[in-house]
């Protein structure tokens, strides 16, 4: 048993390449002027094990605006199987993909990743408008097949990729009370940043340091869309929660359910999931977070949603 | 005389592949080597399909680079990017893409085919850097925005000649129906003022507007012999289309109406002269 930690974790985020002698290396944007690309999959596993996750789920690129490295869904397919025991996996389709129109019919698609295996769709980052047509169509698709959807947000329709809305994220509001069985999962900086109501826009695909004092868009749609999760990667969730502690064991409490555990590494060079991991831990031994909760964002919720044993997360 | 063919798809993961429509699905490794035996193709170029737009299904080149990896004798692996790539921006840099995929060992970058305007200021300057690091791109167009996988020009591809005469030096492939669209309107003309155009003769369309009239292609194929790429572009192992358009060749050439030296250098040397 791992005295640290009460149980094991569950990523919901994770990016690992199959081929990590042919993957471009990049320029990271973690160390200015260093290079790096995605873990391989004993990498990843390696970093699993510094911080007690015991499972993750595997993403895949999808988009041009995105994609630096392509995950291909058929990638993941291919690592989930030589180590089902940790992993589970996403596919990724754009809504722009097939006839490229607003009634693209996806069910061939989703029907043969499915069958695969694939737990979901992620991580969806095609810069279009949430509720544009195209979005609309693939949203109802996704629902009809119980697809959760990790998505990246964005706060432009040009130079940052991501799925677009306006400050306030009033198109998710929209399209959560039109699909009412769609899942969505938010995740990145132009999501997270809407914590406080005092958001700048110029802060809106930053980390906002300022305390809560009045909520923003996300804890409003968390309470209005049970249909609504969210994933605490990467340095924007962390940021989203580290920046008010008080109001994150708030915000937690009320959320409990719908809160998921995820670490985002895209390098070696990444290390915040320490500073986090350390953070969450604290939160706990301090009383800020309930032992119940903290099982259920760093594992029950994810396992629940995606049909995982708890057994395998319990100590 | 064996072929190079420049316009190939291969999956490296042939038992997750998504079927086509047909039920078919792009072919494995070992299956291409099967179709390079009975077209007599010593070698194939691997491209990639990375746009969305008119695509089920995403070839990168972690993807291709493999496959050759594991068959060299067989293929050579064009890399997959996308104007788009990056920042999404018109002046994205894509230095750190280029320098570590040719390292890798790609020959060239195709199928570039996002949905917007060829001339759009991010193609253009993508464009741009396929002519400093002198790579190849082959460029996949449809008729128009939403009509298909590609990018689009206007009726008689003239921002594709506008385009060309800023980059000279830009070696630059077309295929696919927006250009074959053009075979007897539009292209003999763009490929006579600018000498950096080349198409290749991949996929249905082109094989049956190539074989319309024997008469025409022939000498359509005499004057830009060396600027026409044989390629065949087959999704899967069932098409039949390269066979239909190997026997066409083959007899034109038999009846004397195609040049033998030009037909030579459409089914390799002209590959051979870009490539090696």
């Amino acid at each position: 048993m791992n005295k640290k930690y009460p149980n094991k974790k569950f990523d919901i985020h994770c990016h690992v390449t199959a081929f990590p002698d042919y993957c471009p290396p990049r320029p990271s944007n973690m160390v200015i002027g260093a290079k790096d690309r995605y873990l391989s999959l004993d990498e990843e596993i390696e970093m699993h094990d510094s911080l007690n996750v015991a499972m993750g789920v595997l993403l895949c690129g999808g988009s041009p605006e995105r994609i630096w490295e392509i995950v291909q869904n058929e990638e993941a397919k291919w690592l989930a199987d030589q180590r089902p025991d940790r992993f589970v996996w996403f596919f990724n389709i754009d809504p722009r993909q097939g006839d490229f129109n607003t009634r693209t019919d996806f069910s061939h698609v989703f029907n043969h990743y499915k069958s695969l295996g694939a737990r979901g769709l992620g991580e969806i980052s095609a810069t279009l408008p949430v509720d544009s047509p195209l979005y609309d169509n693939y949203w109802r698709q996704a629902a009809e097949f119980d697809l959760p959807v990790l998505l990246h947000v964005s706060p432009w329709l040009k130079g940052q990729y991501g799925v677009f809305d306006q400050m306030g994220h009033p198109g998710f509001d929209r399209m959560l009370s039109k699909h009412k069985n769609l899942k969505i999962i938010g995740h990145s900086m132009a999501w997270w940043s809407e914590m406080g109501a005092d958001l700048k826009f110029e802060e809106k695909n930053k980390y906002p340091k300022t305390k809560i004092t009045e909520e923003g868009a996300v804890p409003k749609l968390m309470r209005k869309h049970e249909n609504l999760y969210c994933d605490i990667s990467a340095g924007s969730g962390m940021n989203a929660l580290m920046r008010d502690p008080e109001y994150a064991a708030k915000f937690i409490e009320e959320f409990s359910d719908r809160i998921m555990y995820g670490i985002d590494s895209s390098s070696k060079l990444c290390d915040f999931q320490y500073e986090f991991d350390e953070w969450l831990t604290k939160m706990l031994s301090d009383g800020m977070i309930s032992l119940e909760n903290y099982k259920k964002i760093t594992y029950k919720n994810a396992a629940k949603l995606l049909n995982v044993d708890e057994k395998i997360f319990e100590e | 005389m064996k072929k190079i063919d420049i316009h190939a798809y291969v999956t490296a993961f042939p038992q997750y592949a998504l079927p086509h429509k047909d039920g078919s699905r792009f072919m494995s490794a070992d299956e291409q080597k099967e179709f390079q035996k009975k077209l007599n193709i010593e070698k194939s170029v691997i491209v990639s399909i990375l746009a969305p737009e008119g695509q089920w299904q995403k070839l990168g080149s972690e993807n291709n680079k493999y496959v050759v990896v594991q068959n060299p004798e067989a293929f050579m692996w064009f890399c997959g990017m996308d104007p788009r790539m990056g920042r999404f921006a018109d002046d994205t840099e894509f230095d750190p893409l280029f320098e570590p995929l040719m390292e890798l060992g790609a020959c060239g970058v195709g199928e570039i085919s996002p949905s917007i305007y060829i001339d759009d200021h991010m193609t253009e300057n993508f464009l741009a850097y396929c002519e400093k690091y002198n790579m190849p791109a082959l460029v996949r167009y449809t008729y128009c925005y939403g009509s298909g996988a590609g990018t689009f020009d206007d009726a008689g591809l003239s921002r594709t000649a506008a385009l060309l005469k800023r980059h000279p030096k830009l070696k630059f492939i077309g295929c696919y129906e927006g250009v074959w669209s053009e075979f007897k309107k539009a292209l003999p003309d763009l490929m006579r003022s600018c000498d950096n155009f080349c198409i290749d003769t991949a996929g249905k369309f082109a094989s049956e507007e190539l074989m319309s009239d024997a008469d025409y292609t022939a000498k359509f194929l005499n004057e830009f012999a060396d600027r026409v790429y044989y390629g065949t572009g087959a999704y899967s192992a069932n098409d039949n289309y390269p066979f239909e358009l190997d026997k066409f060749l083959t007899e034109l050439v038999e009846s004397g109406k195609l040049d033998a030296t030009a037909y030579e250098r459409i089914i390799r040397k002209n590959a051979e002269k870009l490539l090696f």
